[in-house]
């Protein structure tokens, strides 16, 4: 199992490692991350509370190989739920809402100019 | 990510949110209605990780370290306070940073073994394969075969000190500096300073002709 393949020329090239990696892969990431992070600066949770959730969770997803937002977002989750924040069923409800009504269509479906004049 | 997550696609903006992706919104409208969260608190928090804080902070310490004496006795004794004298603040993730410098004899690198701790406020969010499983194995059980993946064959006479980060102590590695750059400025010693040099999968690489034109 490698760690690493870099990229050919990036030894050489200065600073050029620092740009490999976009920090968050999708938007979510960095909502799930956020969340995290500003609830912690909170009364609720210390971070230390959600660290023990993301080791666990980190441990429990390496044989499956796991992303490691989708282990840090089921650790919030479960943080969630145990200070009473949230409950799983009220999550799944709002999630389905959410999907049953996907946001108005407001731009052009087609290929071609929406206007011409 | 799997094939089933269509979420981050740019273009599309009336498909459904599913996955992930669909959870998280789930998890905000819930918390932000409930007055738990504030909407504004994690858009600049987003835009702080993305655009403002990165491994240009730990560069630009890095560089300081090299020029002025005084400065890397304070970052060695207390980097959280040293880096102040930056303009940078320790802020989270960053409370308990310690400073650990190579020399010809001495190799530091540093992982997490249990998850991503990381420097933040000088490095940024660490780099995927930080947070991977094999990393966080094998930089404690095949250091040097990491470094050699990294492209770096440290001498057999070089010391090489793994050490694992934590909630309560966070490291950078202030790596060597380079042979021939003593005609160069603070800044211009800073533009050579990569992430990994100062994670320690690497070193600090001397400047080309080809970088010097750049």
């Amino acid at each position: 199992m490698k760690v690493v393949a870099p990229a050919a020329g990036a030894a050489t090239a200065p600073g050029a490692a620092n740009t490999a990696d976009a920090v968050f892969a999708a938007p979510w990431e960095a909502r799930a991350f956020a969340l995290a992070v500003t609830l912690s600066g909170g009364e609720r949770f210390a971070w230390d509370d959600f660290r023990d959730l993301l080791i666990a969770e980190i441990a429990a997803g390496d044989a499956a190989a796991a992303p490691y937002y989708e282990r840090w977002l089921a650790a919030l989750e479960k943080l969630l739920c145990t200070k009473a924040m949230l409950n799983a069923q009220e999550i799944d409800r709002r999630a389905a809402a959410i999907a049953a009504s996907p946001p108005a269509p407001t731009k052009a479906q087609g290929r071609g100019p929406i206007k011409i004049a | 990510m799997s094939g089933k997550h269509h979420d981050d696609h740019d273009h599309d903006h009336n498909a459904p949110e599913s996955g992930p992706a669909l959870r998280v919104k789930a998890i905000e409208t819930l918390l932000v209605e409930k007055g738990l969260v504030d909407p504004k608190a994690l858009d600049a928090l987003v835009d702080t990780y993305e655009n403002k804080v990165g491994p240009r902070n730990g560069a630009r310490v890095v560089a300081r370290a090299w020029v002025d004496p005084a400065f890397k006795a304070s970052l060695l004794e207390d980097a959280a306070v040293a880096i102040e004298e930056v303009g940078l603040a320790a802020g989270p993730q960053g409370e308990h940073l310690t400073a650990l410098e190579n020399t010809a004899t001495v190799h530091n690198m540093v992982v997490c073994t249990l998850c991503s701790c990381y420097p933040w406020p000088v490095l940024g969010l660490p780099p995927v394969w930080y947070k991977s499983a094999a990393y966080r194995s094998r930089a404690v059980s095949d250091p040097r075969g990491v470094l050699h993946e990294f492209g770096l064959d440290l001498p057999a006479g070089v010391e090489l000190r793994v050490w694992d980060s934590s909630a309560e102590l966070r490291y950078m590695v202030l790596p060597m500096r380079p042979a021939g750059t003593e005609h160069l400025n603070e800044e211009e010693l800073a533009a050579l300073v990569t992430r990994d040099s100062m994670i320690g999968t690497a070193i600090v690489a001397a400047p080309t002709a080809a970088g010097a034109t750049k």
